[in-house]
């Protein structure tokens, strides 16, 4: 990281580029973010936040337990797999209670690991960068990007039981 | 995402009524402004230290000669965006930043980017299709040094903390390509 930094003040004397005032001007750009980020995140973590304790989530993960039980998939794979697009910190925490239980090596433990690694916080991902140019309409991308998390999620699966 | 919200809250407020679940949804729903302050004060004041070294970079011309180096591909992909375009800088640097772990980098070269993605788009209500890349670009996000998750492996014992990057790689590779894939199907179609 300071390797990085180095090499563009290096560049930067090298270029004769007035560093002090880019920077300056640069750290006070990300500053004025903080209004326009801020509500569509709270309406964000809200809803979230609802989600979680009102047990809907809870409810689902039971419902697709029972679609999924033909395929003997573990109960805490489906509540990562549902927690993982929507909070990064949640689906870790999850991701830790898993270790704590089954260790590091386990089936659970390595496709867990997978589905936390190989995507992302997909819902916070297209709000936070659309609601920073105040786009209200977010195209197919929610509906694409939630699937491909499903096609990842398949993957990760699919990996620990076969390869890793 | 309006109506989505809107049809939500009031389903799950009903279903947590209805569940006895009262005190916890009013304990979530008070924490929630607070942890909302804390993840967007995290992004923004991280930000500024990182966009304020980005800013350096553009002006001394070093996230020119890097989307240059990288625009055989870039360009390929966002065919949309001329090749002298700021836009091509700022996604190339996001690309990298969340390539090499390094998050508010990466958020605030993506947030950039999708600022200049703005000013140039056609329609001012309806996203570009250069937006959507970049929408697929971060949220099947895969990093070479995955450092959290490294962190919380060797904190548990494992033997082999990093054995499991090479699959997050492979799989968010294909997630990927299969994204950009079906969005060249969908904008010809």
């Amino acid at each position: 990281m300071l390797l990085i930094i180095l090499l563009v003040l290096l560049y930067g004397a090298y270029k004769k580029v007035d560093m002090y005032e880019s920077f300056i001007v640069g750290a006070k750009e990300a500053l004025s973010l903080f209004t326009t980020l801020y509500p569509t995140l709270l309406s964000l973590l809200v809803l979230i936040s609802l989600l979680q304790n009102s047990g809907f989530f809870g409810w689902i993960a039971n419902l697709l337990g029972i679609i999924f039980k033909h395929y003997q998939l573990p109960m805490e794979l489906i509540g990562m797999s549902i927690l993982r697009p929507i909070s990064g910190s949640g689906s870790l925490a999850f991701l830790t209670q898993i270790y704590e239980i089954y260790g590091t090596e386990e089936f659970i433990a390595k496709a867990a690991t997978l589905i936390q690694g190989a995507t992302d916080t997909t819902f916070y991902v297209i709000t936070l960068y659309f609601s920073s140019v105040r786009m209200k309409k977010y195209g197919y991308s929610m509906a694409l990007c939630l699937f491909l998390d499903v096609i990842s999620i398949s993957l990760a699966i699919f990996f620990a039981l076969n390869f890793f | 995402m309006n109506k989505i919200w809107k049809y939500l809250m009031i389903i799950t407020i009903c279903f947590g009524l209805f569940h006895q679940k009262a005190d916890s949804m009013m304990e979530g729903v008070l924490t929630s402004p607070m942890n909302a302050f804390e993840l967007v004060l995290s992004i923004v004041i991280n930000g500024s230290l990182w966009n304020g070294i980005l800013n350096i970079a553009q002006t001394s011309g070093l996230l020119e000669s890097l989307s240059k180096l990288l625009s055989p591909i870039f360009g390929f992909i966002y065919k949309d965006i001329k090749h002298t375009d700021n836009a091509l800088q700022f996604l190339t640097t996001n690309f990298i930043a969340n390539l090499f772990g390094l998050g508010a980098l990466a958020t605030m070269s993506g947030l950039k980017a999708m600022k200049r993605l703005d000013e140039i788009n056609e329609s001012k209500d309806k996203p570009s299709r250069a937006m959507m890349t970049l929408m697929i670009f971060n949220t099947t996000g895969f990093s070479l040094f995955p450092t959290t998750i490294l962190g919380v492996r060797l904190a548990y014992g494992s033997s082999n903390p990093s054995d499991f990057i090479p699959y997050i790689i492979l799989i968010g590779l294909i997630a990927l390509l299969i994204g950009l894939g079906i969005q060249r199907v969908i904008d010809r179609g």
